[in-house]
Formats: C-alpha cells, structure tokens, sequence
C-alpha cells in the first residue's frame, strides 16, 4: 500500500529518503497508470523519458512536477 | 462576442486541408484505443506540442491542467509551468472574459470526459481588442485503474499578446 498523505491540494509521498519516497511515487504511478504522463513530464524536464539513473535532485523534480498528476487522479479515482 | 465553439465532426480530420499533425495524433489515438491499450508512450515524444486535462472545471479554465508542453498556445501566451503559474495567468485577464472562456471550452472537454470519444473543434474568442482563435483536438485516454484524461491539441489561428 502506497504511503502518501494529502495535504491542501498537494500530496506528499512519504519516505524517509529520496529513493524511499520515488519508490512510493512510483508504485501511485503504476497503480494509477500513469506513466505516459510522467513520461511526458520526464521529457520536459530531463528530455529523455527514462526513470533509469536519475539523481536525487531529478527524483525530487519528477515527484513535484507530477504533483498536480497524482492529485488529479487521486480526486477521481476516489469518486469512482 | 464573447467566446464561442464551433464543433466540427471528427471525419473532418480526414480532410487534406487539415493540420496533418493532428490527424497523425487522432490515428494514433484511434490504433491505440482500437487494441485496449492503456499505454500511450507513442504520444512521449511530441509531449511538447501537447496539453493534458484532468476532470473539467468551468469556473476555472486552467485548474484542470495538469500538464502543458512547451510549444503549446498556452507555453507561447503566459510561458512554460503554465500548470504552475495559473494565479499569474489569471491576474492578466479581465475575469468576465476569463469566465466565458473557460465555460464555454469546459463543455466540449467535459463531453469528452464523460463518452471518452474525441473532440475536434474551433474556439474563437475576445480578450479586449484581441482575438484568441484555434482549432482543438480532445483525445480522452482512460488510464487502467480508471481516471480519465484529456490531451489536447491546438493548432493556433491567432493568437494575441497579453
């Protein structure tokens, strides 16, 4: 179960570390399917679409990039 | 005048006459969808050209952008991070034309959202003496745990400078 907590319209996945909170950013992206989408955030940022070698500073950039992502689909998958 | 929204049917894409990028965009949308696939990683690389909605909000047009790349109209009016900077956006617009604007737009991308067929239309509309006029592509791509979302794009016909 994805540790996160939602927080005035933000959601925070939570982890002690950078690589403990990408991989609970990571298991919302799987659960929710939304990869194509952080693939096209990933492109933006980092122009490439790869998860693979990112530093922290780039996990810490895709997990608030995606932020209004995950909030949205938070939100209608909760009405469902 | 105000805003308004010509719907056009979606066979209109066939048409040569068409943005050839957009009838590339509906025939990828349309061989993905035809197989059932929830993966649309083709759409990763013209990510820039593109702009994706969550559930639609007509009070406010942009708080349902959740991502906009950067040659989209938007990046090339108020800048890049749109998704980011919606206050300042909204700062720089008469809030009567806004609220036009973002009703009017929200009722074809909220048919879409519902039916999950695609929208292809033209939006005209009156920013003071300006005039903000494109055609819009909706492609709905519902993810495999359920949330739908729209990916629009928008091929510019005017586009003022605020």
């Amino acid at each position: 179960m994805t540790q996160y907590i939602e927080f005035g319209g933000a959601v925070f996945v939570v982890g002690e570390t950078v690589d403990e909170r990408f991989e609970e950013f990571q298991e919302l992206v799987e659960e929710y399917g939304l990869s194509t989408f952080v693939s096209f955030i990933m492109f933006k940022h980092f122009a490439h679409s790869s998860l693979d070698g990112l530093n922290n500073n780039e996990k810490e950039i895709l997990i608030d990039e995606c932020q209004p992502l995950i909030c949205e689909a938070l939100i209608q998958g909760r009405a469902m | 005048m105000g805003t308004t929204c010509t719907p056009f049917k979606i066979s209109d894409l066939e048409q040569t006459q068409v943005n050839e990028k957009a009838r590339f965009f509906y025939n990828m949308w349309r061989r993905q969808t035809k197989t059932g696939a929830c993966d649309f990683q083709e759409f990763v690389p013209f990510s820039p050209d593109l702009i994706v909605l969550g559930k639609p909000k007509p009070a406010n047009p942009m708080a349902n952008l959740v991502f906009s790349g950067d040659d989209t109209i938007g990046a090339r009016l108020f800048g890049q991070n749109l998704e980011k900077t919606s206050a300042q956006v909204y700062a720089k617009l008469e809030p009567g034309t806004l609220k036009d604007y973002s009703e009017t737009v929200s009722v074809a991308q909220n048919e879409s959202f519902e039916s999950c067929e695609p929208v292809f239309d033209y939006i005209s509309s009156e920013f003071g003496s300006q005039t903000l006029a494109y055609e819009r592509l909706l492609l709905p791509f519902k993810t495999k745990a359920g949330p739908v979302f729209l990916v629009g794009y928008s091929m510019p016909v005017s586009v003022p400078s605020f």
